[in-house]
């Protein structure tokens, strides 16, 4: 995905912010509380979820990053004569 | 005769289709509604079994037939097409609604039918319908987009009775049962429903056309094409392990092209697939669980990601516009379509007391009971997949987020915001009281998702994601989406088909062209030649010394003298 020309506005504000901080901080403590069945080794790993959701959103951005450059073309790709089927 | 046509479920609304044009437009929202009522009423009191059967030369159909599976389908697609009803109540397009009704009312019909023959018939006649929801868009690529469409449907129909005259055939019968699909008939089969329910490789129509149609023609399109095709792999495919891997495909690559799209209802059609992906992995497994989440997954998908399209299809109506870069703060003009849409990316986000939780967590389960590692942790992934495609990119950002530039905007018209309101509801409904919709479940098998390890894990996931989100735009590693054509593989048919053929193409034609050169060439040279012979100087037409003529003569004589004693 190319840069924005304009200068990013921040997406998240404060409030939202700490909010979801909180959240997240509960959570976490909670997984040192309660049972989590898991069905995988891996799983059971503690903070599995957790860890794996933050990495995979991570990596859906970077991932989403390198297929872009393989498969975005302008806007008017297809409206350019090339024999559309 | 009519009273038997009527008797058949969801020809109530093809032939009721055909009085919509020539209603005032009041009336006509009215009697769908009235007759979407009735139908459903009707369709919901029939009991599994044979009901109707025909002969058609020596050909036993199966005009009526239930299975186990088949009344939460008709259920669902008697309910999406009453919302859509509400849903278009604004639109005075008279061809939408009568096409909308019939679509309808030909993947009902095709819920119910028992023979592929029959399943055909329906199985076009859901493409031919749908067909003009597609025309009825208003931009320069509608009609591409709505002949590559068609083109698609009716090529998925024509494998439908190639593989359905194999087995009558081979003796195997044209009833619709579990075929096994290492045969060619069973192939043929597999891939037919696999277009339409958008496999990868063949699943460019499904983000080239849905976009391309009305606002009320898209949320119309979502809900019975592929959610047929789910239906029909279920029960001809399930337990068919490859089905697994495909699903597993289906679910995860379209979440990198979901967070390209800038154009959010085409953002939707991939989140479509993926959520495909999920049912199709389902099948594969074909455990009693698994094909009970893969029904639950369906109907309660069908429901909030219908919610999703009329969510951002009201955003485009009132804005003209439902791409990501050019929308933010929406809430504070459309406060009720925000609220609505929030809650169809909970529930698509399987967040615990909203539906996806509690019918995605069955095929979830399945998988996991089954074993299968790499695919449970696809599902895993394409779940985060869908919190940042859908809640952040379709929800947080239009309707939270901040705007790029000031969007003037009203609330959704009433008929969008009670179709969306009921939509909700039901997400709502079915995630805090899943019983009913568990009853109708062909199979007595449960998931228990409400054990506080499983909806803290979930929680996990989801609350970490948007923490990821949060991380990576605060260091300015997220960059909403721009403008662009996104390659889908509708590609491989419009780009590199044509390619191939002109590569194979352009030589044969040079090659035809230098040898129709040279044999011109040739054959002028011989007419030069021969005119050259026959001028008056020339070799056999000139005047010639009567020694060198009897010379000639001898010569030609000797000639046939040899050739006869040869000969």
């Amino acid at each position: 995905m190319a840069k924005q020309k304009t200068p990013q506005t921040a997406l998240v504000s404060v409030s939202w912010l700490s909010a979801l901080l909180g959240v997240c901080a509960v959570l976490a403590i909670a997984e040192f509380i309660l049972h989590r069945h898991a069905y995988f080794a891996l799983e059971a790993t503690p903070l599995f979820f957790a860890i794996f959701g933050f990495l995979a959103f991570g990596l859906i951005i970077a991932g989403s990053w390198l297929v872009a450059k393989f498969v975005t073309r302008p806007v008017d790709y297809y409206d350019t004569p090339e024999g559309d089927a | 005769m009519l009273d038997m046509l009527l008797s058949i479920p969801g020809i109530m609304l093809i032939v009721g289709a055909l009085l919509v044009p020539v209603l005032p437009h009041a009336p006509r929202q009215a009697y769908m509604l009235a007759l979407i009522a009735v139908s459903g009423y009707l369709t919901f009191g029939i009991e599994t079994g044979v009901h109707s059967t025909a002969n058609l030369g020596g050909l036993e159909l199966i005009l009526v037939r239930a299975e186990a599976m088949t009344k939460p389908f008709a259920l669902v697609f008697h309910l999406a097409a009453a919302l859509n009803v509400f849903y278009a109540m604004h639109d005075p397009n008279k061809t939408t609604a009568a096409a909308g009704l019939a679509y309808a009312g030909a993947a009902i019909a095709a819920l119910f039918a028992g023979d592929f023959l029959t399943l055909f018939l329906y199985w076009e006649l859901t493409a031919v319908t749908s067909v003009f929801l597609v025309l009825a868009g208003h931009s320069s690529r509608t009609l591409g987009a709505a002949m590559r469409y068609l083109l698609m449907q009716v090529g998925s129909g024509v494998l439908l009775l190639a593989g359905a005259v194999m087995l009558w055939r081979d003796g195997t019968g044209l009833t619709i049962q579990a075929i096994d699909a290492l045969t060619p008939a069973g192939l043929c089969l597999l891939i037919a429903f696999g277009i339409k329910a958008a496999f990868p490789l063949v699943n460019g129509w499904l983000q080239d056309a849905y976009p391309e149609a009305s606002v009320t023609g898209t949320v119309m399109l979502s809900a019975f094409t592929t959610k047929l095709a789910i239906y029909m792999l279920a029960l001809c495919f399930a337990g068919f392990t490859p089905l697994i891997y495909i699903g597993a495909v289906m679910a995860v690559l379209p979440v990198f092209f979901a967070a390209i799209e800038n154009d959010l209802r085409r953002m939707l059609a991939y989140s479509l697939n993926n959520q495909l992906g999920f049912m199709v992995i389902g099948i594969g497994i074909g455990t009693q669980l698994a094909i009970n989440g893969t029904v639950a997954h369906a109907f309660a998908s069908t429901i909030y990601q219908g919610l999703l399209f009329m969510a951002l299809g009201a955003v485009l109506h009132r804005t003209g516009t439902a791409k990501a870069s050019e929308l933010g703060a929406l809430w504070k003009s459309m406060p009720l379509t925000a609220i609505f849409c929030t809650v169809g990316a909970l529930s698509i986000i399987s967040f615990p007391l909203f539906s996806g939780f509690v019918t995605k967590s069955f095929t979830l389960g399945a998988v996991a009971k089954e074993g299968y590692f790499f695919v449970w942790l696809a599902m895993v992934f394409a779940t985060v997949g869908a919190v940042q495609h859908i809640f952040v990119k379709a929800v947080y950002l239009p309707f939270f987020g901040p705007a790029a530039k000031p969007v003037k905007a009203q609330e959704a018209p009433l008929g969008m915001l009670i179709a969306m309101g009921l939509a909700a509801t039901l997400c709502l409904g079915i995630g805090v009281y899943p019983e009913p919709l568990y009853a109708l479940l062909p199979y007595g098998a449960r998931y228990e998702v409400w054990k506080t390890g499983y909806v803290l894990g979930e929680l996990q996931l989801l609350f970490f994601a948007g923490l990821g989100f949060v991380v990576l735009s605060m260091r300015g590693l997220y960059s909403v989406a721009v403008d662009t054509s996104v390659l889908n593989t509708d590609w491989l048919f419009r780009r590199a088909l044509p390619r191939v053929t002109m590569a194979i193409a352009g030589p044969v034609l040079r090659l035809w062209l230098v040898v129709l050169g040279g044999l011109k060439r040739g054959v002028l040279q011989a007419l030069r030649l021969s005119e050259q012979a026959s001028r008056e100087s020339g070799l056999v037409s000139g005047i010639s010394s009567i020694g060198s003529a009897a010379g000639i003569f001898l010569a030609m004589f000797a000639l046939m003298l040899t050739l006869r004693h040869v000969m």
